[in-house]
């Protein structure tokens, strides 16, 4: 990467006490998301995803917190900033939407309400009620919603899942974001729908020339989307590279046993394998390779701590079994 | 809500009244003793007599026309005659009905303008030491007697420090005229500030007794839907578009979180309406829950009847209301 990227996280940690003890729900992941970029970020539930981000915006809540690392928003550090400028950032510079339009949007306020407020925080529109709402049916309209007039007045469980994923969307790009965070934009969608959601965000990155990060449990849907994809596991990231080089050329096991997870429409005949066994218990994962236990590749050595290494080509892996 | 869905639920209240009609009938119908002689009394009244007047009251019908005449009356408002105060007993009800109306307002707004604020602070602080101290406070203040409280109030403002009436609603030299029969309302429209003053100082303890338990509940009711609220998507989506905590608390989390208290400050309202009987006792205070109980202990059926049919369409009503205020917040739902 030749510029200073637009965001960069490095050796983030952040944990949770819980009764079972502290789990460790992001363990040392390093990512950078240049300008205009897409990342995907793979892996299966629980596997540290949304709590990075949550992390990034400074969304964690006590007693959860950050243990360390460093975060970086155009080279600014954002770890440690003061409430009033991470509120000026949130929305503004970097907008998210979240897995599930119907319990992100408040079910008590009209769909107006909600834009116009994000519109208010960041003071991005001149004039009065009358511009905000102009600006608000500007908005819906912009992310394909029918009829925006009528339906800026309505409530959240008055649109259909995709209807509310796209208002959604509309809140997040309200302010012109630099970098957009989209967590799972199609999970709680028909599949019939998900193409649509997708295609929507590509648009609203090409139109705006935004970065992009987006969080998905499915590799399909990184694979036609991003420039670049971090798998991660147990909270830590554990491949990363361009998307076209790790799908073709998986370096991690787990990456592998994603890809084999899911149906491959090149060679239709190959047999769906899932990954056998759990995700490993957070609050006392194994020593060494979190997915050793797990892993069908495991052999001595794979119980040492293993860091995430430089591959060449802009790849890496964390697995002592791979050569660089 | 919709006028027809509105005029479906006020059908709806037809079935449950006539079954309180029942019920308050047959506990009439069967309670033992004439009500002749309960209403004659130890009087010289002839069996000739006697016997004219039970016929005049109907008594000597069979049960069924009994209930329908009941019916009949109760549908336009006739309870017939105050055996104690030989007046139509649906004036000496609306007589007192203003001052519980007054008394139950205040507690209210008392109630109000202290639990709600009070319940989203120790949410916000939650687990703080403002919490905590609010949750031992407001337990006190759901579990304490309303008498026990109501007495050691009159002990300590009114007999001991002076500051306040003992009882009454108003001194006796103040002359109000009618107009809404709340006093509070009367002194103004009349422009007598002194009066208003004297009818304040009188409702200050009964309504802060009743005021503060009911306070006591709602701040309860109040920070557990609010922690309820703090914790949903919304919030976290609301943080992440960048709004101020003041927005997100008190707009976000509070319009959701108002939906159990307001239904239940409704509901409250309805019970309290019916007239608090032990506070009205305790102060004085001449109202409907008063009333009542002067009633049961000299007998007097007809007050007692028409009370309680009085106090269930109330409660019935104001839950009508709880209904329709929560329409008003929840979007979602829709009668
Ligand atoms: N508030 C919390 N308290 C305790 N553990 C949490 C909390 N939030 C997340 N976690 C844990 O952190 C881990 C990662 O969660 P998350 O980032 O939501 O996963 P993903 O988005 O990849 O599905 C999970 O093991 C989860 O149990
Ligand atoms: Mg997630």
């Amino acid at each position: 990467m030749s510029a200073a990227p637009l965001l960069s996280i490095r050796g983030l940690r952040t944990v949770f006490p819980t009764r079972q003890g502290l789990v460790r729900a992001v363990d040392g992941v390093d990512l950078d998301v240049a300008a205009g970029e897409c990342l995907g970020v793979v892996g299966e539930s629980g596997s540290g995803k949304s709590v990075t981000f949550q992390s990034v915006l400074g969304l964690v809540r006590p007693p959860g917190r950050i243990e360390a690392g460093e975060i970086r928003f155009d080279g600014r550090d954002i770890a440690g900033l003061p409430a009033d400028a991470l509120r000026a950032l949130r929305g503004g510079d970097i907008a998210m939407t979240m897995q599930d339009a119907l319990t992100a949007l408040n079910p008590a306020f009209t769909v107006e309400t909600q834009i116009v407020e994000t519109l208010r925080a960041h003071r991005r529109v001149q004039g009065g009620a009358r511009a905000l709402r102009a600006t608000a049916v500007e908005l819906l309209a912009r992310v394909g919603i029918p009829d925006p007039e009528s339906r800026l007045g309505q409530y959240p469980h008055q649109f259909s899942g995709g209807m509310r994923q796209r208002v959604m969307i509309a809140i997040a790009i309200a302010c012109r974001p630099r970098l957009l965070i989209a967590d799972e934009p199609t999970t709680a969608l028909d599949v019939t729908i998900q193409a649509q959601v997708l295609d929507l965000l590509a648009a609203m990155r090409a139109e705006s020339g935004m970065g992009m990060v987006l969080i998905s449990h499915d590799l399909g849907v990184v694979a036609s989307h991003c420039d670049r994809v971090a798998v991660m596991y147990g909270g830590q990231v554990v491949e990363s590279g361009p998307t076209r080089a790790v799908i073709d050329a998986p370096r991690h096991p787990y990456t592998r046993g994603l890809l084999r997870s899911r149906p491959d429409l090149a060679h239709p005949e190959r047999p769906i394998v899932p990954i056998g066994g759990q995700i490993p218990d957070p609050a006392a994962p194994p020593p060494g390779c979190r997915f050793r236990p797990r892993c069908p590749e495991a052999g001595p050595g794979c119980d040492a701590p293993v860091a995430l290494r430089d591959l060449g080509a802009g790849r890496a892996a964390r697995c002592v079994r791979v050569a660089a | 809500m919709n006028p027809i869905a509105l005029a479906e639920r006020l059908l709806q209240l037809i079935p449950v009244l006539f079954g309180i009609s029942a019920i308050v009938f047959s506990m009439m119908a069967l309670t033992p003793g004439d009500p002749v002689d309960v209403m004659l009394g130890d009087s010289l009244a002839t069996p000739a007599q006697r016997a004219a007047m039970r016929q005049d009251m109907g008594l000597d019908l069979p049960m069924h026309e009994r209930f329908l005449r009941f019916l009949g009356n109760a549908v336009q408002g006739e309870f017939g005659t105050s055996f104690h105060h030989r007046r139509p007993v649906a004036d000496v009800i609306a007589e007192r009905i203003p001052a519980t109306i007054e008394l139950t307002l205040a507690a209210m707004l008392l109630a109000l303008a202290i639990g709600v604020p009070l319940g989203v602070l120790a949410a916000v602080r939650r687990d703080g030491w403002f919490d905590r101290l609010a949750t031992v406070a407001t337990l006190l203040g759901v579990s304490m007697p309303g008498f026990w409280f109501g007495i050691l109030a009159i002990l300590i403002f009114s007999v001991t420090l002076g500051l306040f009436p003992v009882a009454g609603r108003i001194g006796y030299s103040s002359e109000v005229p009618f107009v809404t029969g709340m006093l509070l309302v009367d002194t103004l429209v009349a422009g007598k500030p002194k009066a208003f003053l004297e009818a304040l100082r009188h409702l200050a303890l009964p309504a802060t007794t009743l005021g503060l338990a009911m306070a006591a509940l709602l701040a309860r009711v109040t920070r557990s839907a609010m922690i309820d609220a703090l914790r949903q998507d919304y919030i976290v989506f609301a943080e992440a578009k960048g709004l101020s905590r003041a927005r997100i608390v008190l707009r976000h989390a509070l319009k959701n979180a108002l939906i159990p208290t307001v239904t239940v400050a409704a509901i409250e309202t309805g019970t309290l309406l019916g007239g608090n009987m032990i506070v009205e006792t305790v102060f004085g205070w001449p109202g409907l829950g008063r009333l009542v109980v002067e009633a049961i202990f000299t007998r007097n059926y007809p007050i007692v009847q028409a009370a309680v049919l009085l106090y269930a369409v109330t409660y019935v009503l104001l839950n009508l209301v709880a209904d329709i205020l929560y329409t008003m917040l929840n979007p979602r739902v829709r009668l």
